[in-house]
Parts: structure tokens; C-alpha cells; sequence
């Protein structure tokens, strides 16, 4: 039975087994042919560069975008890994200058340059606009506001306005004044307990939304269950036909006569001799 | 086959000479070698000699694997692994783990091998994070190349938790965003908003707003996230450190109930924002803002003692009467 775990566990073992026979995979080699510890450094630092860009690669075919995501904060990873080698790149590269013509000099100088406008060429999906406004919740009615009946009609009660445009010519009284403390104090217990509807609200939302999750995730599971039961019960039923069969044929009316038939038959012949001899 | 009354030791030796052949007995017999061996290391656990008895369940995990029976020899590696763990055994630890998950792929049961290496790694997460983390995420990457992203929810977690615990916050971000690609493949879209939201909590942790920017611009797209709670807090999060407004970032953790619902260690580290040793100004800067409030005043400042900078944005002097 295989899975793809097996597979890969499998495979691996194939290739440790027979690594030797592998051909040796030399990335990018240096132009300049002498071999030391900046060389041995660049040809590292352009494996991985050439990692990134396939990465890159592979992303323009993927249409998931959550993988898209995945895959572009990777690159982003490998990119500032490099960038933050290529001043050890430099350092390294003015330490091994000695022994070198003037022309190699160059030559190592702009390989540097070339491979820093490389790592910065792979796309990353990076710009640096402001990040997109979520859509707004709802119609975009303020609170306390209600809609109209029809189809078209709506009919939206604005409470700043309200406030704000008290009448002009009113002028206040002390009733009118308490009357208007009140209000404000009911109106602050009201906003309280909506805070603390929409706190069990949310603590609801998150409650369903990971029952959501955990019913998608035991569903197959289920699935596979039902099917095991399945099959259990069916072959339980053909165990027990085979069952049956086998003690009927052991245990069956007619044996059972034949048997007592015979044993009163060797009875009765015991009898006899009994008497005959007794 | 009743040891009942055999010490561990006389049961560990009727176990070895079970496991050679003799004159009579031209093939070993490890079906009786394993049930010795299994009794004797359960009687040395409960004897206290773990070392013993893990020797003696590694023996028993060989004769299984010997008469095919990678199932049982699986389990078996996993009372060694639990064991090397008590004894802080470390390397050895995750030997036996890969050595059960091993067994367990043979036996064609590759979401058990996957799941004996998260609960191991589980076992081992404080003691050696860095071993953990890898076996965390080896289970995850099984369990969805086998379809089974689902199941490998919790050990996205534990593998986050690691990273977090170890202050490795762009670690624990790139192990969310992983979580959340697994949560799309398995449509489960809670789960998937929550750990994008811990994503962006984690760069934003870290002082990383750049990094955090980007990765709400790329997750904005999922259609899973958009319109959710969770963008909504993100969103006020990063425009908060993208105008440098410290008041700002703290009332959108105040009014956003999504935050508390997160994983603890990402909670945790968003009640914290913004850290009192992040420059602000230089993440928003960063973030291609404009460094807040307090940058501008300080521009306009070194403009006026600059004298003639020439910025046709500073007033001249004749405008300050």
C-alpha cells in the first residue's frame, strides 16, 4: 500500500545509498579559475541566488494565493539573507586581493556588483503603498440609523446630526436639563451593554468559526469510519453463514438420531452378552 | 508464555536467547523474543531503569520489524523516544523518532508516523526547541503531502510557539504564513484569518514593518481573509505604525476582539505592541510613511536652524510674523 510518505522515505534512502554514484553538481564556476575562500563564498551565495529565482519562477504559474504568499515572504527571506552576505562578500573579496592583476581585480569587483542587481531583480511582490483599506462593514449606515421598507427607499436616522442641530430657539429648563441627563446616562448604559453583547457576540463568532474548522477536519474522518464499518460488517455476516454452516453440519437433528440409535443399538448388544454370559 | 513470576532481567535473557538460533531451532523466534522483551521493559519502567528498559523496547521494535510488524515496532520506538526524552537524551530523542515514523510509513500508516513525530516534538519543546521545530514541521509537510492538512493544525501551532518562545519573530511569521496556505487547502477559513493576523502580529513584534506591510498586501487578496475581523485589526495595526501614532496602534488592539482569540504567545506579544524599544518613526519610514507627527515637527525644526536650506516647503522667515 503506498503512500507518498513511503515514497519519499524510500527514495531517500536510495539516494544516501548511492550519493557516490551522483555526479557533483558544480554551481556557476568563477571566471577567473583560481580557487580561495572568495570564490568558494560567491559559488555558495549564487546556489542560492539560482534557488530564489526558481522559487520565483514557480510562483508565476501558481494561481493559489495563499501559496503565492508563502512563497513571496520566502524569497523575501532569501533575498535579505543575501543582502545581508554581500558585505561579507566585499570583505572578503579585499582580503583576497593580493596576488591578483589589476583586470582580475575588476573583473571579481563587477561580479559582486552584478550578483547584488541580480538578488535585487527577483521578484518579490514587494511595493511600498499604503495598505488596502478593508471594505467597509455593512451599507455604511451610522449607528442608530434604520433602514426604510421599500426596495429603493432608505430612510437613515443620523444621531450627530441630530444632536448637533438643536433647535435654535430652544432654550433649556430644569426639567429639560434632567430630562437630558437622563438620557445621556441610559444612553451610556445602553452603549455598555451592547459593548458587552458585542464581546459575547465576537466570543461566539470565534466559538463557530473553530467548531466550523473542526467539523470540516472529522468529517473524512467519519467518512473512512462508515467505510470500515462497512466492510466489518459485511465480513462479520459471512463469518457468522460460515460459522452456522459448520456447526450444523457438526451438530444436526439428523446426526443426533443416528447417534442415539446407535447407542441404544450398543446397549442393547452389551445387554445381550450380558445376559448370555451373566 | 507466562513470565509472570520472571524477574526482568531472567525475562530480558529468555528474550535473548529467543532472538539466536540453536540446534533445535534452526530460525530465531521473535514473536516469543517480543513479548519477552516488551514484559521486561514494562517491569524495568516500573522498576525505575529507564535506560534498561529503553534498550529492551528498541530490542522489541527489532524482532517486530523482523517479522514485519512495523506497526507495534512503531509504537514500541515511541515508549524508547518518551524514555530518552525522561532521561534528556536529547539527539537520541529524535533518533527514535524518526525511526517510529519510519516504521509507521512502512506499515502504510503515514498520518500516524506524521503525528508520533508532532508528539514528540511536543515532548521535547523546551528542552530542545531548535529539534522540536524540525519535527513540528516534518509532521506538517507529511500530513499535507498525504492530503491531510487538517490534522496538521495543532503542530502549526506548537511549531509557531517554538519560534515565538525563542524570540525567532520572523521565524514564527514565514511558520504562520505556511499555516495559513495549509488552512486554504483544508478550507479552514478560522483558522486561515488567525494565522495571517498572527503573521502580521509577529513582523509587527519584531519591528519589522515593512516586512508586516507586504505581508498583509499579499494575504489581502485571499478571498478567506477579506472582510474579516481579523484584516480589519491588521489593517489598524499596520496604519497605525505606518503614521508612527503609538496611541493609535494601542486603541486598535483595545478595540479589536480578534487579537485575544490568537494562539497565546501571538496574543500575548500583541497586548505588548508597540515595544517600548522600536523606533517608530524609523519603521514608518521604512514602511514608506512619513515618520508620523513627531518627524515632521523634527523636520520643520531642523529647517528653521538650518537657515537657508532652501526647502520650498519650510516657511521663510517674513511667514513666521
Amino acid at each position: 500500500m503506498a503512500n507518498s510518505a513511503d515514497i519519499i522515505l524510500r527514495s531517500q534512502g536510495l539516494l544516501k545509498k548511492y550519493e557516490h554514484y551522483l555526479p557533483d553538481e558544480k554551481p556557476m564556476a568563477p571566471v577567473t579559475g583560481k580557487v580561495d575562500g572568495f570564490t568558494t563564498m560567491f559559488s555558495s551565495l549564487q546556489f542560492n541566488l539560482k534557488d530564489l529565482i526558481a522559487k520565483a519562477e514557480e510562483i508565476k504559474a501558481e494561481k493559489n494565493k495563499a501559496a503565492i504568499a508563502t512563497a513571496n515572504a520566502e524569497i523575501r527571506r532569501g533575498k535579505n539573507y543575501l543582502r545581508g552576505e554581500l558585505p561579507k562578500l566585499r570583505k572578503m573579496m579585499e582580503k583576497k586581493m593580493r596576488g591578483l592583476t589589476d583586470e582580475e581585480k575588476e573583473e571579481r569587483v563587477s561580479q559582486v556588483d552584478n550578483f547584488e542587481y541580480q538578488i535585487e531583480c527577483v521578484p518579490d511582490g514587494v511595493n511600498k503603498a499604503p495598505p488596502k483599506a478593508p471594505k467597509p462593514r455593512g451599507a455604511g449606515n451610522d449607528a442608530g440609523g434604520g433602514t426604510g421598507g421599500g426596495a429603493r427607499r432608505h430612510v437613515t436616522i443620523n444621531m450627530e446630526d441630530l444632536e448637533k442641530g438643536e433647535g435654535v430657539s430652544m432654550e433649556h429648563s430644569k426639567e429639560s436639563r434632567a430630562f437630558r441627563d437622563e438620557f445621556e446616562e441610559a444612553k451610556q448604559r445602553q452603549d455598555e451593554g451592547l459593548d458587552e453583547i458585542s464581546k459575547g457576540l465576537s466570543v461566539l463568532k470565534n466559538l463557530g468559526g473553530e467548531m466550523d474548522d473542526e467539523i470540516k477536519r472529522q468529517t473524512p474522518i467519519l467518512d473512512v469510519i462508515d467505510e470500515k464499518l462497512d466492510s466489518t460488517t459485511s465480513e462479520m455476516r459471512t463469518a457468522n453463514g460460515k460459522l452456522k454452516k459448520v456447526i450444523t453440519s457438526m451438530r444436526s437433528t439428523r446426526n443426533f438420531c443416528v447417534d442415539v440409535i446407535l447407542i441404544f443399538l450398543i446397549l442393547g448388544i452389551a445387554m445381550f452378552f450380558f445376559n448370555s454370559f451373566g | 508464555m507466562g513470565g509472570g513470576e520472571m524477574t526482568a532481567d531472567e525475562l530480558l535473557a529468555k528474550a535473548e536467547k529467543k532472538m539466536t538460533t540453536t540446534l533445535t531451532r534452526w530460525k530465531p523466534d521473535y514473536e516469543s523474543a517480543m513479548l519477552y522483551f516488551d514484559e521486561a521493559a514494562t517491569k524495568l519502567k516500573q522498576a525505575g531503569r529507564k535506560q534498561e528498559a529503553m534498550i529492551a523496547w528498541e530490542k522489541c521494535a527489532e524482532a517486530n520489524e523482523r517479522t514485519g510488524n512495523d506497526w507495534h515496532a512503531g509504537k514500541h520506538l515511541e515508549q524508547c523516544a518518551s524514555l530518552a526524552r525522561d532521561l534528556a537524551l536529547h539527539d537520541q530523542v529524535v533518533a527514535y523518532a524518526e525511526r517510529a515514523c519510519a516504521a509507521y510509513v512502512s506499515a502504510g500508516r503515514a498520518q500516524r508516523g506524521a503525528e508520533c513525530l508532532g508528539k514528540i516534538a511536543r515532548l521535547i519543546d523546551e528542552a530542545a526547541p531548535d529539534e522540536a521545530y524540525d519535527l513540528a514541521s516534518r509532521a506538517c509537510e507529511m500530513l499535507e503531502d498525504d492530503g491531510k492538512a487538517a490534522n496538521a493544525r495543532d503542530f502549526y501551532s506548537l511549531a509557531g510557539a517554538i519560534r515565538m518562545r525563542q524570540e525567532k519573530f520572523a521565524d514564527a511569521a514565514e511558520t504562520m504564513l505556511r499555516f495559513g496556505a495549509s488552512c486554504d487547502a483544508a478550507n479552514a477559513h478560522a483558522s486561515l484569518r488567525k494565522a495571517y493576523l498572527s503573521a502580521v502580529v509577529a513582523q509587527l513584534y519584531a519591528g519589522n514593518g515593512a516586512e508586516a506591510q507586504q505581508l498583509y498586501a499579499d494575504v489581502g487578496e485571499i478571498d478567506a481573509f477579506q472582510d474579516s475581523d481579523e484584516q480589519r485589526c491588521a489593517y489598524s495595526l499596520i496604519s497605525a505604525y505606518r503614521d508612527a501614532d503609538a496611541d493609535a496602534v494601542r486603541s486598535a488592539i483595545a478595540a479589536s476582539n480578534a487579537l485575544t482569540f490568537l494562539d497565546a504567545p501571538f496574543a500575548r506579544a500583541a497586548r505588548k505592541l508597540p515595544r517600548p524599544g522600536h523606533d517608530l518613526r524609523a519603521v514608518s519610514i521604512a514602511m514608506g510613511g512619513d515618520g508620523g507627527v513627531l518627524a515632521a515637527g523634527e523636520r520643520f525644526m531642523d529647517g528653521i536652524g538650518g537657515g537657508g536650506g532652501g526647502d520650498s516647503d519650510l516657511p521663510d522667515d517674513e511667514d513666521l510674523t
